[in-house]
Formats: structure tokens, C-alpha cells, sequence
């Protein structure tokens, strides 16, 4: 049964015009079913704005409400809230506007899906001139990003019910209530529903916290302020303060216990030119573990060293690691999966983290940043940020979109990406097995990697195995390292590899949830399809 | 650079610059001197290079939008309308068809 739609706007002093715009857009909806608009006028002093809420048409769908005096936007929505009748509200700012369609889009999706909770959809920027711009077009519900920043913004609908089970909005959280609310609905329901179309334009100006966030601060520490909250209700320990991107909430979560980490380094002494020194790959990548002192994990290495390789390559390892120090003899020929997974066997840690041995540390505390998140029961697989010799970014997770990719390739090590991607902990469709760490019960539930793929594509096989099991892999920018993949790295893929990971996940290699589908398939730098780039709309 | 106190290797590099432990440690910092100069250059280089990537996105999304545009602005007036006839089933009717028939 099509929901009834409430539209709650909270009103102060915005520009009359960009009200009237707002309101012009809720009255030019396509949607034929029954609607209400409950405007709540937060005491606003300016002549124009007032004028204009005075002045409107008497429409049965449109209720506005008066407050005595400000009492600020967490006040004023409880009011609408608790003024709305419908099955559903949906949140618009004073300044924004909605796109002809979306209360239709929105019916049908809850038409569609009739125990969906929440919705979001995409949504584009709105210039002071009136021009869109920017198109951000979101991923499918990702709980981690959410809890960094707030991605989502708008448009959101919720069942009324639910959104009052909570409480409404939170009393104190003024400039981050949408993002505190967000958070609550997640810990209430089990996902958020997406739909990847512009329902919604965003205005930027400065009297709404769509600016600068920078200019926001009271806002961005309420933001701190709901993140840790949230993460306290969930049990998660963590600090949390102000990234250093605009809005972006830094959680560095607490290790339990002192849980040892197994690091799985399968090498056969391949040696190279890195920075105009040569290496023994494997000697740096330990090194650089080793030299990192982290009190809140202990290590252990486990070296699976191919037959064959030069003797010095394990003398040098025992002169680094001495007794943290294992390893496997590995006499079948080269078989990357099936070296991880001899080695995991040898392990006795709580976490396996499989690394690459052509990588070298980058980020100081980034093996127990890792184990921080994948401390989540919920979390089967955490990945990390890698560079290539230059800095410039090698992985930023996998990208499952027309192709199998990793996302951002090439970009600046240190970008934040378009909309903050590259600077939040994020989910992702899969993240590489050159760093990546999970705990053992996990790797061995889901019966290691698979063999079949000996040299490429394991690690997407790996991933989706994780993620088929019901587990999130979440991708950190706070752990990274270096991996000079094009210096060691001599395994073109095989035919039989491409026909083994179609045959067992070319389902889910045609939808890659954290991408979307407004995202030119097999490019991946979220450039959009044609059409859809925030062109002047004819 | 590789942390490993090779005696071997030690003992060859002694040979080469001579018995003064000076001289070997002066070629080590010359090394890593050298490393870290490297390693610079490296990185410059990668920072124009990210910047080049990412320049190239923003090129492509700038030429599929002139190319729209240049296409909508080469229409008559009755290919105009024609065009937003056909988009609007496409992007609009279209799929309201297809979401009824499922």
C-alpha cells in the first residue's frame, strides 16, 4: 500500500527566495498520492521570510505552524515530527528543493519494498544562480562511512513510527541532528534502502549547513560529539575528534586485550630497485613491521619461503625478526592462495594479516588501526591504503563496475577523493590481499583462498567469499603501506583465471553496491555517464 | 634499503674505500643521502603524475558535457523537441513500464 508522505521543513531565515523555492518544489510533485507539508516557522525575524509564510495560498497539504520563539532546528523539527500524520516523513531544509519526482519515486520504491525503513537517495548541489552542479551519486548503505561522515544528507524518508520509537531528533545536536539521527535509525534497523537517482538539490549557501563546513565548527563538533555517542551505544571504544578533511569525524577505536597478529608474507626473495637502492623486498617489508613498536599488539611473521630461494633471504629475515620469526617451506610450484593459506595454518594469532612482501610500512600504528575495526563481529575483512614508489595510490579498495579494478588508481596518495571517499573508513566490494587483515576464526570459516587462482584475482575471490558469508570489508585510509607491485610482480592473468572468477561470482561482479550505477562503468574515478555530470539540464 | 648487518658484505666494502671506519660510514650517509634525494625526486614526480590522473577525469567528464552540448546546440528546433520527447520517455516512462510490468 502507497505511504502517506509527510515533509517536515524546519524554517529560519533563510533567503525568501530559496523558501519559495522550496516550497514551490514540494507543490509541483508528480506524486499523485496523499501528502501533507508541515512547515514549522522557528520564530523567523526576517520581514521577506515572514511575508512569504504569511502570504501563502491555503492548501489542505500544507500545515504551518508557528513557534513563540527560536528555539532552534532540533526544536523545531521535533515539532513537525510531532505535528505529521503520515506513514513517512521525509526531511527538506528550508533551501532545498526537491526533484519533481521524488515523492513518486519514493512511493513506488515503498510500494516495492514494503519493509523497507528507511530511504536515501542521491542528490546534486543547487548554486546561489539556481544551477545544479556536482552530482553526488552515494553508494548503497555503508554503516562505516556513515559513522565518519555524514554521506547521505539528503533526501532521507523514514517510517514515522520508527523515526518516534527513537525519540525524534536529539535535543543538543543542532547542526548535526540529520547525521545523529541517521546513526540512531542505523543501530535500529537492519539496512538503508538507496535509490541512485537525484531526488534532491542541495542548496549551498551560508545560511544552511550545506557551506563550508569549516565555518560550521559548533556544527562539525556536534558531529564528534553524535559519532561518539553512536559508537558508545554499540559498544565500540574508540576516541573520536575532528579529521582533517572538513565534516570528517576521526575514530580511532581501542584494541582489546593484546591480540597477537600473524602476518603472512609468502616470498621467494625477489629483490629490486626501490628509490635507487636495491632491497630484498622481503628484508624491508619486515623491517618496517618490526620498526614500528605498537604496545597494543604483538607480532608474529610467518614466512612462506618458495624451495629454491636464496639462503641469505631467510638468514637475513631471522636476523630481523629473530624470534618472531616462522617459517614455511613452500615446495609446489608457485600457488599465491595456497601459500597464504599454509601459512595462516602455521598461525596462532587471533588476526591474519596476509601482506605482500614487495611493501614497506607507511602509517605508524596501521597493523592495530586494522585490528580496531575488524574487532567488529560484523566485519569479516579490513584493507588498507597502498602506494605505489611515487605516492600515488595503488589501492583505495576494489571497484567491482564494468570491471575489476581498484578505485582512484594513480591519484595523489594523499587526495581525499571526490566527496571525502578516499579520506573516511569506508565498505568496499573487496580489498586487495597485498594488505589484508581478518581474524583467523574468519579466514578458516570461510576455508581460506582459493587455489584454483593461484597467481590473480584470489584476493576478489577472497573478498566476495567474505562478503557472501555476510560479513563487511571495510577499507581504512588510516593504515597504509608502500607496494611496489610493478617491480615484482610477473603473473599476467590467465584465461583460466577470468573464466574461474566469472563462473563463480559474475553475479556480483555486474553490481558493485559501493559503487553506482550514474558511475561510467570501467573507469575508477567515479567520473558519471554521459548526461548525468551536472551539466546545465535542458 | 635493506637493515641487514651483512659481515660479508661489510668486509667488501672495507676492502674497496679502506681500512678507515670513517670512509665507510661517509659512503653509508652518502647512500642514504642518495636514497632520500631519490626518494624526493620519486615522490615530485608521483604528485604530478596523481595530478595528471586525476585532471584527466575531470578532462573527460568536460568533453562528454561539451559534447552533449555541442550536439543539443547543432539541433532545430523540431530535433529539440524530438530529443526531450524521447529522453523524457526514456529516462521517465520507461522505466515507470518496466518497474509496473515487474
Amino acid at each position: 500500500m502507497t505511504p502517506r508522505f509527510s515533509i517536515l521543513t524546519s524554517v529560519f531565515n533563510p533567503d525568501p527566495s530559496h523558501l519559495d523555492a522550496c516550497l514551490a518544489s514540494v507543490a509541483s510533485q508528480t506524486f499523485t498520492g496523499v501528502f501533507e507539508h508541515v512547515v514549522v516557522d522557528d520564530a523567523s525575524s526576517l520581514p521577506g521570510v515572514r511575508s512569504l509564510l504569511n502570504g501563502l495560498e491555503p492548501l489542505p497539504w500544507r500545515r504551518v505552524l508557528r513557534r513563540p520563539a527560536n528555539g532552534g532546528v532540533v526544536a523545531a523539527s521535533n515539532d513537525a515530527l510531532s505535528a505529521a500524520t503520515g506513514d513517512v516523513i521525509v526531511l527538506l531544509d528550508h533551501d532545498d528543493v526537491l526533484a519533481p519526482e521524488a515523492l513518486a519515486r519514493l512511493a513506488e520504491f515503498f510500494d516495492a519494498t514494503p519493509d523497507a525503513e528507511v530511504v536515501y537517495s542521491d542528490h546534486d548541489l543547487l548554486r546561489w544562480d539556481d544551477r545544479l552542479y556536482s552530482p553526488v551519486y552515494n553508494p548503497d548503505f555503508s554503516l562505516e562511512r556513515l559513522r565518519n561522515h555524514n554521506y547521505i544528507t539528503h533526501l532521507v524518508a523514514a517510517r514515522r513510527s520508527v523515526v518516534l520509537d527513537l525519540g525524534g531528533f536529539t535535543v543538543g545536536t543542532d547542526g548535526a541532528q540529520d547525521h545523529d539521527l541517521l546513526l540512531r535509525l542505523a543501530e535500529r534497523v537492519d539496512t538503508f534502502h538507496h535509490i541512485p537517482e537525484i531526488l534532491l538539490h542541495w542548496r549551498q549557501s551560508t545560511t544552511s549547513f550545506s557551506g563550508d563546513p569549516e565555518t560550521n565548527n559548533t556544527a562539525f563538533e556536534r558531529e564528534v560529539d553524535v559519532v561518539a555517542a553512536h559508537l558508545g551505544r554499540c559498544g565500540i571504544d574508540a576516541d573520536v575528534s575532528k579529521a582533517a578533511n572538513p565534516g570528517v569525524v576521526r575514530i580511532e577505536r581501542s584494541v582489546h586485550g593484546k591480540p597477537t597478529v600473524s602476518v603472512v608474507i609468502p616470498t621467494r626473495g625477489t629483490r629490486g630497485r626501490i628509490w635507487g637502492v636495491e632491497r630484498i623486498f622481503v628484508h624491508d617489508a619486515v623491517a618496517s613491521l618490526l620498526a614500528d613498536v605498537d604496545d597494543r599488539i604483538r607480532l608474529e611473521i610467518i614466512a612462506v619461503i618458495d624451495s629454491g630461494t636464496d639462503p641469505v633471504v631467510e638468514r637475513g629475515l631471522r636476523q630481523i625478526a629473530g624470534d618472531a620469526l616462522r617459517v614455511v617451506d613452500y615446495t609446489d610450484p608457485f600457488n599465491f592462495s595456497d601459500k597464504i593459506n599454509r601459512g595462516v595454518a602455521d598461525a596462532t594469532g587471533e588476526y591474519v594479516l596476509l601482506l605482500n612482501d614487495d611493501t614497506e610500512l607507511v602509517r605508524s600504528g596501521s597493523i592495530a588501526e586494522m585490528v580496531g575495526i575488524a574487532q567488529s563481529e560484523d566485519v569479516g575483512m579490513v584493507g588498507a591504503k597502498l602506494l605505489f614508489e611515487d605516492g600515488t595510490l595503488q589501492h583505495g579498495g576494489h571497484l567491482y563496475h564494468g570491471t575489476i579494478s581498484h578505485a582512484f588508481l594513480g591519484w595523489q596518495g594523499d587526495h581525499p577523493g571526490p566527496h571525502r571517499i578516499l579520506a573516511v573508513e569506508r565498505e568496499c566490494a573487496g580489498v586487495t590481499a597485498a594488505a589484508a587483515l581478518l581474524r583467523r576464526e574468519v579466514f578458516n570459516r570461510i576455508g581460506g583462498m582459493n587455489i584454483d587462482l593461484p597467481a590473480n584475482y584470489n584476493d576478489v575471490d577472497l573478498s566476495l567469499t567474505v562478503r557472501a558469508a555476510g560479513y563487511r570489508i571495510v577499507w581504512t585510509p588510516y593504515a597504509s603501506w608502500y607496494h611496489f607491485e610493478q617491480k615484482s610482480f610477473d603473473h599476467p592473468i590467465a584465461q583460466s583465471e577470468i573464466d574461474e572468477i566469472e563462473r563463480r561470482w559474475g553475479d556480483y561482479l555486474g553490481h558493485d553496491p559501493y559503487s553506482n550505477p550514474n558511475l561510467a562503468p570501467g573507469r575508477t574515478d567515479w567520473l558519471e555517464l554521459p548526461l548525468r555530470s551536472g551539466a546545465t539540464p535542458l | 634499503m635493506t637493515n641487514v648487518p651483512a659481515d660479508a658484505e661489510l668486509e667488501r666494502l672495507r676492502g674497496l674505500v679502506g681500512p678507515s671506519e670513517m670512509s665507510y660510514e661517509a659512503l653509508q650517509a652518502d647512500v642514504i643521502e642518495a636514497e632520500r634525494v631519490a626518494r624526493a625526486a620519486v615522490t615530485e614526480m608521483g604528485e604530478l603524475r596523481g595530478r595528471i590522473v586525476e585532471l584527466e577525469g575531470h578532462l573527460a567528464r568536460a568533453r562528454q558535457d561539451q559534447d552533449f552540448l555541442q550536439r543539443r546546440i547543432e539541433m532545430s528546433a523540431w530535433e529539440g523537441v524530438m530529443y526531450r520527447a524521447q529522453r523524457r520517455w526514456r529516462i521517465s516512462v520507461v522505466p515507470r513500464m518496466k518497474r509496473l510490468s515487474d
